[in-house]
C-alpha cells in the first residue's frame, strides 16, 4: 500500500520546479522590467516631455492611443512568468531527466501536481506584479485604476498558456519536442490568419495583429466587455494543461 | 522462484523492439551482494535496467523487487532503490544545496547529514554548479545522492564509464563499504570487465538480448580456461569442447567452459586461467567458432 507523502516533501517538489526554471524566470522578469520601462518613459514624455508638444494635435491623439495600448500590452507580454516552467531544456537532457523522474518513487500525479502548483503560484505573482505596474501607470496618468485595464494581461496569459498546452499536446502525439514546437507555431499562425480574416470582414482596413488586439472590436475589446469569460477560459486551459501533463508524465519510454 | 534471500528476481523477461529483442531473461540478485551484468554496447544491459525500474514496459515475464511485483508496488519499491546513470540527469545550474532540496522531496528517507558527509568525503564543492564539474565529480555527486536515502538496492547503469582508474577505485571502495551490513545489494551494468571482476560476487553475461552466462563470478572464472596450442594441435580439438577459437600466426587460443574436462582430454596442451574480458570476447564470436 502506498505510504502518503508529507507536506514537507511536496513543498520540496514545488521548490524544485522553481530551481529547474530559475534561469528562465529570471530572464522573464528582466524582460518584464524592460517592457515596462519603455511605455512608462513614453507616457512621461507624452505628459511632461517632448511628446507633450503633440498633445493637442490629431497626430498626438493617435500617438496617445498607441502609447496607451503599448503601455498595457508590452508589460503583459513580459508578465508571462509562469509559462516558462520547464523540466529541463529540450535536447539530450530532456530524455535523461525523464528516465530519472521515472526512477524515483514520486508518481506521475505527484510531479504533475507539483508543477501545476508552482505554475499557479507564479501566475498569481504575475497578476500581482502586473497590477502593481498598472497602479504605477494609472498614478502617472492621474486616472483611476479599472479592472478593464487588465484585458491585455488576460489575453496574453491565455495565448501563452494555450500555446504551451498545444506544445504538450503535440509532444504527446509525436514524442518529439522539436516537432511539437513546429506544429504549435503552425497552429498559431493559422489561428491568427483566420482571426485576421474574420475581423477584417467585420472591420475593413484593420488588419495588423496589434490592431486585432488593440481595437475596440478586436479580442481585447471582447474580453474587456466580457470579463468573466477569460476566467473560465484560463481555468479551462489550466485544467487541460494539467491533464496533458499527467498523460505525458505517465508515459513510459518505449 | 520467490526467495527471501533475493532482492531482485527476473523471470522470463522479454522486451521487443524493431530489430532487437530481449529474450527470456532470468536471473536473481541475492541480498548483500554485487551482481555485474556485462555485454557489448547494444546487448541489452540498459534495457534490462529500464525494465526493472518500469521505465519501459516489458512484453512478457515477471520482475520482483524485495519480494514484490515491480509494477503493482512501484512507488513503495522505488523508495528503497537508488539509481546511478551513465550521465548526470540533474540540471547543470544545480549545486549540492539544490540537490539536497530536490532529493528531500523525492525520498522519504532522505538523510541531509549523510549527503553532506559524502560530499565532504568525496571532496566535492557545495556551492559550485554541477555544470562546471568534471565527469568524475559529476559521477561522485550522483553517487552521493544515491547513497543518502538508505536504499536497499543500488542500480548502476554504466556509471564508471569514462572515469579514470583512481576515481573508479574510490567509487568501488565506497560500494563495498555500503554493502557491509549485508542487507543491501548492488546491480551494476558495465562493459569495463575489470570493475566487475574486482567488485562483483556474481555476474550475468548478455549478448544480443540473450543471457549466455549467469552465476557466481568465481565459479565462472574457475570453470572457464584458455587452451593454447599450435595450429596442427588445434585440428585435434573437438568443436564440442570449446566456445570459440582465435587463430593467429603462432597458433590457437581456445576458450573452453569446462576446464577440468579440458585438462583431462588435452593434457599436453597449455591451459591457462582466463579473464572476463577474454570470456566476453570469445563468447561474442561463438557463432563464427573460429576467428582471428
Amino acid at each position: 500500500m502506498m505510504k502518503k507523502r508529507s507536506f514537507g516533501s511536496f513543498k520540496c517538489l514545488v521548490i524544485n520546479e522553481y530551481l529547474l526554471s530559475q534561469k528562465d524566470i529570471s530572464m522573464c522578469l528582466k524582460l518584464f522590467i524592460f517592457l515596462a520601462i519603455i511605455p512608462i518613459m513614453a507616457t512621461l514624455s507624452f505628459k511632461y516631455g517632448n511628446l507633450a508638444l503633440l498633445k493637442d494635435t490629431s497626430q498626438g491623439q493617435e500617438m496617445a492611443d498607441e502609447i496607451y495600448s503599448m503601455c498595457r500590452l508590452f508589460p503583459a507580454i513580459g508578465c508571462t512568468f509562469w509559462i516558462v516552467m520547464t523540466d529541463t531544456k529540450a535536447g539530450a537532457k530532456f530524455e535523461l531527466y525523464k528516465k530519472f523522474r521515472l526512477s524515483t518513487p514520486v508518481g506521475w500525479f505527484g510531479y504533475a501536481l507539483a508543477k501545476s502548483t508552482a505554475m499557479i503560484i507564479l501566475f498569481i505573482v504575475s497578476i500581482v506584479v502586473y497590477m502593481a505596474y498598472l497602479g504605477l501607470w494609472c498614478s502617472i496618468n492621474e486616472i483611476k485604476f479599472d479592472m478593464s485595464y487588465m484585458a491585455e494581461f488576460w489575453v496574453m496569459q491565455l495565448m501563452m498558456i494555450f500555446m504551451l498546452t498545444m506544445i504538450k499536446f503535440f509532444y504527446h502525439l509525436t514524442g518529439s519536442i522539436d516537432k511539437a514546437g513546429m506544429l504549435m507555431l503552425a497552429v498559431v499562425v493559422l489561428v491568427m490568419v483566420i482571426l485576421s480574416l474574420i475581423l477584417n470582414l467585420k472591420n475593413p482596413g484593420e488588419n495588423s495583429i496589434a490592431e486585432i488586439l488593440g481595437t475596440k472590436n478586436g479580442i481585447r475589446g471582447f474580453l474587456a466587455d466580457n470579463s468573466n469569460i477569460w476566467i473560465i477560459l484560463i481555468i479551462g486551459v489550466i485544467v487541460l494543461d494539467f491533464v496533458l501533463m499527467c498523460v505525458s508524465y505517465k508515459r513510459r519510454i518505449k | 522462484m520467490a526467495d527471501d534471500g533475493n532482492i531482485l528476481e527476473l523471470d522470463g523477461v522479454t522486451k521487443k523492439y524493431d530489430g532487437f529483442t530481449l529474450e527470456n531473461v532470468s536471473f536473481s540478485v541475492p541480498k548483500g551482494s554485487i551482481m555485474g551484468i556485462i555485454g557489448q554496447n547494444g546487448s541489452g544491459k540498459t534495457t534490462i535496467i529500464n525494465s526493472i525500474l518500469n521505465i519501459t514496459k516489458i512484453n512478457d515475464g515477471k520482475i520482483n523487487i524485495f519480494g514484490k511485483d515491480h509494477i503493482k508496488n512501484e512507488c513503495d519499491i522505488k523508495e528503497d532503490i537508488a539509481v546511478v546513470f551513465d550521465e548526470v540527469p540533474f540540471n547543470d545550474s544545480f549545486n549540492a544545496k539544490h540537490l539536497n532540496i530536490m532529493f528531500g522531496g523525492l525520498y522519504k528517507n532522505w538523510n541531509k547529514k549523510c549527503f553532506f558527509e559524502y560530499i565532504e568525503r568525496l571532496g566535492l564543492p557545495v556551492k559550485k554548479k554541477i555544470g562546471k564539474f568534471s565527469k568524475g565529480m559529476k559521477m561522485k555527486m550522483q553517487i552521493a545522492t544515491a547513497l543518502s536515502h538508505d536504499a536497499k538496492l543500488l542500480i548502476m547503469d554504466e556509471a564508471t564509464t569514462g572515469l579514470d582508474p583512481v576515481v573508479r577505485s574510490e567509487i568501488l571502495d565506497i560500494f563495498c563499504e555500503y554493502l557491509s551490513d549485508g542487507e543491501r545489494s548492488i546491480f551494476m551494468s558495465s562493459h569495463i570487465t575489470s570493475d566487475i571482476e574486482r567488485a562483483a560476487d556474481s555476474l550475468t553475461f548478455i549478448d544480443k538480448g540473450k543471457i549466455l552466462l549467469s552465476g557466481y563470478k568465481d565459479d565462472i572464472l574457475d570453470s572457464h580456461a584458455v587452451i593454447k596450442c599450435k595450429k596442427a594441435e588445434f585440428e585435434e580439438i573437438s568443436k564440442d569442447d570449446y566456445i570459440s577459437a582465435r587463430l593467429n600466426d603462432y597458433g590457437a587460443e581456445i576458450l573452453t567452459s569446462d576446464k577440468e574436462n579440458a585438462k583431462l582430454k588435452y593434457s599436453g596442451a597449455v591451459i591457462e586461467k582466463t579473464t572476463l574480458d577474454e570470456i566476453m570476447l570469445f563468447y561474442v564470436n561463438r557463432e563464427k567458432k573460429v576467428w582471428s
